[in-house]
């Protein structure tokens, strides 16, 4: 079985594959170098601006300067070294830097601190990274404001009860404050850049994909195979497993060609930062890198379900061409489909890769699921849904 | 059709007046109210003054055309706000708002020149006329996203044309009949831009007729600046001119995808590999339209179908390309660049079909030496 398996797995490595796999690793690359390189600059530890690839190293050497535990000192330190800064005085005078891509040393922890004060409606621009709050003059006084501003942003974008709300409360309290900063910018690129070309996983995997089980292609199903002892049976299984692993090989290229350019650009430091400085809603109590790694598994999740359908399209289609055409309108109807509000939207595959992963919750009865729990229920239920398609098509499976 | 149609619902429903009762007024008796009481309108102290006396005096909806504009122009004034002098200087405070965006804009770097050059267009509109031409307003607004779905389904339909379906296996003895080379390949590329060219032109006549038909046709006589979207336009032109203009540059942009999809099936030969890099070359355009970066868009994007298609950049945007020393408009010089572009590619597809004939030819001239 292993045998067939890999050799059903070596078939979906054709030509077609083959461009469509160089064409994706092309234009993520293409992207991330580009639109890097024009749209970032920063302040480095001179005080000088640096445009382009080279603003990312500079913005790193300079973080080193705020590296550190969030405890009371650290923020009088910040208070005072942000108000003698050279950032503070141009920030001031060139509205919209950091809304146009800039970047500075402080962009971390002030924006953090700034959560605290504007909850839902933060948001990265140069007019929410000042550090003139009264709040800032204790570590309590801080850390009691940013755990109420948690609460109330939780309760205004999601619809929790009451008692939902003293539940989320109690994980709120247990947050281990507090907090490491520093510098993560090449991690805040990986999960941008991820979830934009996040779709050309599914363009991929619907031209590899759609002729898997045609009667069309020389790969796919022919006669022998379905008259054959096993073929009915042990073929399917084989070709399902070997589609499977097709979708994760896929997805690790995607993943590894977006870890070795970011990581090439902007350095993948920051790992080891609590979720919170990136997330700043966020109940868990893990770090950046821990949070990177659970949207990568929402992605994987999203991808099974996409490839499965592309399966499922492949068997009822029977052919190829018809099968691709099929499966690209599906994948374009999940990707257009996307932007809803509330809870519906965690049902589509494309979703799995969302920030609503780590800092969403789903209650049943007083239980308190994770989204990202959620999603893993979701793909199972989906992909069985799947299987019993595609199963119950190749059992009626005829040449005619 | 049935795009046009939906498109059409789509549309008509914005046009349906409601309020917390319910439909005040459907879009039919909006549209007719709009088309009477909108006779010998034009945007002036007139008719602001007459909107001040009384509100329903022109309609709902020519209410809203001019609201829209009076919120542009006077930097969101209401009508109620404005003071006879802001209503006798519309036309002078649009020209002023013009040339502070020309002195504003840190992207293009205008010359003196240039700017007066854009002035002078600005000053040759002396007056808006307000007549009804809701139908043409929506295909403006519509037509872009049509034209894509157009460009998309086209190129799939003719990227057969060269890619070899592995299935059929007859290629080889195609290639050996005695017009198998030549002529066949002469006829496949003729009929890829005859076929994309039918298909497109008639597809956007039904478009254009089933959008229309409702809404009515008058109306493309008059100025594109009564949009508030392209009030500050400095292309004078009627609706039917930026009709034919969008209808131009949509096929350009068509005839773009049809020569790197001849291009591409050409060199590939395979089909679905072809239409893979296609897909994925459309998506990756689609993301870089998403995401807007001046620099990307001024050397990239603005010759690209999705870009070209997004038709507003062109009357709005006041890009400027300086080519040996003359300042060329974004929109005729992004016609040039893809129609440039579309013939290197089809030079390229030819010379590869041609290929193994220029190779005998080159051994030929060897041996002969």
């Amino acid at each position: 079985m292993k045998r067939q398996i890999y050799m059903e797995y070596r078939k979906m490595w054709n030509k077609i594959t083959g461009v469509a796999v160089l064409a994706m690793c092309a234009v993520v690359i293409l992207h991330l170098f580009i639109y890097l390189n024009l749209q970032y600059r920063a302040i480095d530890s001179e005080g000088q601006i640096v445009e382009g690839l080279a603003s990312y190293r500079a913005l790193r050497e300079a973080s080193e300067e705020i590296k550190g535990t969030m405890d009371g000192t650290y923020i009088r330190e910040l208070v005072d070294k942000y108000n003698n800064s050279f950032d503070k005085s141009y920030l001031k005078e060139h509205r919209g830097f950091l809304g146009t891509g800039g970047m500075t040393k402080f962009m971390v922890p002030n924006y953090f601190i700034n959560y605290a004060y504007y909850g839902a409606y933060m948001s990265n621009g140069n007019d929410k990274i000042g550090l003139e709050y009264d709040f800032l003059d204790s570590e309590d006084e801080f850390y009691k404001t940013y755990k109420e501003t948690v609460k109330e942003h939780l309760a205004e974008v999601n619809p929790y009860t009451e008692e939902q709300m003293n539940i989320l409360g109690k994980k709120v309290d247990k947050l281990n404050i507090p907090y490491q900063t520093g510098y993560y910018q090449g991690l805040a690129n990986l999960r941008a850049w991820f979830v934009l070309d996040y779709g050309l996983i599914f363009v991929v995997l619907a031209f590899a994909l759609s002729g898997i089980f045609a009667k069309d292609y020389t790969g796919g199903i022919t006669e022998l195979t379905l008259s054959s002892k096993y073929g009915r049976k042990n073929n399917f299984n084989v070709r399902w497993i070997a589609g499977n692993m097709f979708i994760i090989s896929i997805y690790f290229i995607f993943i590894g060609v977006q870890l070795i350019v970011n990581g090439i650009i902007a350095t993948l430091d920051g790992w080891n930062l609590p979720a919170q400085m990136f997330w700043f809603e966020c109940l868990h109590n893990i770090t950046v890198g821990e949070g990177i790694l659970i949207l990568f598994g929402g992605g994987l999740l999203g991808a099974i379900v996409i490839g499965n359908i592309v399966m499922l399209t492949s068997i009822k289609m029977k052919n190829r061409k018809v099968a691709v055409i099929l499966s690209a309108i599906v994948v374009f109807w999940i990707l257009k489909s996307k932007n809803v509000y509330g809870f519906s939207k965690m049902f589509n595959p494309a979703n799995f890769i969302s920030d609503s992963l780590l800092t969403g919750y789903c209650f049943v009865g007083n239980m308190a699921l994770p989204y990202f729990v959620i999603v893993i229920i979701f793909t199972v239920f989906y992909v069985a849904l799947l299987w019993i398609g595609i199963k119950m098509s190749y059992r009626k499976y005829y040449i005619d | 059709m049935f795009v046009s149609v939906y498109h059409t619902k789509i549309n008509l429903d914005r046009y349906i007046v409601r309020n917390t009762q319910g439909i005040v007024s459907d879009w039919n008796e909006n549209l007719s109210e709009a088309k009477e009481k909108s006779r010998a309108l034009y945007l002036d102290k007139d008719c602001f003054i007459g909107m001040q006396n009384n509100e329903n005096r022109y309609g709902y909806l020519n209410n809203e055309n001019i609201s829209d504009i009076i919120s542009v122009n006077y930097e969101g004034k209401t009508l109620e706000e404005l003071s006879e002098a802001d209503m006798e200087s519309l036309l002078q405070i649009r020209s002023d708002k013009i040339n502070e965006n020309l002195m504003m804009d840190s992207k293009n770097n205008y010359t003196d020149t240039e700017i007066a050059r854009f002035m002078d267009k600005a000053g040759d509109l002396s007056v808006i006329s307000m007549g009804y031409s809701e139908g043409w307003k929506v295909l403006a607004e519509n037509m872009g996203g049509f034209g894509i779905l157009l460009n998309i389904v086209i190129t799939v339909l003719i990227l057969p044309l060269f890619g070899r379906d592995s299935g059929v296996q007859m290629e080889e003895l195609v290639r050996s009949a005695r017009f198998g080379q030549k002529r066949l390949n002469l006829s496949r590329i003729l009929s890829a831009y005859l076929a994309a060219t039918v298909l497109y032109f008639a597809s956007m006549m039904i478009y254009f007729n089933i959008l229309m038909m409702p809404f009515g046709f008058e109306g493309g006589n008059q100025p594109i600046q009564s949009n508030a979207r392209v009030f500050f336009s400095l292309y004078h032109i009627t609706y039917l001119q930026q009709f034919m203009i969008n209808l131009l540059v949509g096929y350009l942009g068509l005839i773009f995808m049809v020569s790197a999809a001849l291009m591409v099936t050409i060199i590939l030969k395979n089909l679905l590999a072809s239409a893979s890099l296609i897909a994925i070359f459309y998506i990756m355009l689609i993301v870089i339209d998403q995401l807007y970066v001046y620099e990307i868009n001024h050397w990239f994007a603005n010759f690209m179908p999705v870009h070209m298609t997004e038709f507003w950049h062109f009357y709005t945007g006041n890009e400027l390309y300086r080519i040996w020393g003359r300042s060329i408009p974004c929109l005729n010089w992004s016609i040039i660049v893809s129609l440039i572009l579309s013939a290197i590619f089809l030079a390229i597809g030819i010379l590869v079909l041609l290929r193994d004939k220029i190779c005998r030819i080159y051994l030929k001239k060897g041996s002969d030496v």
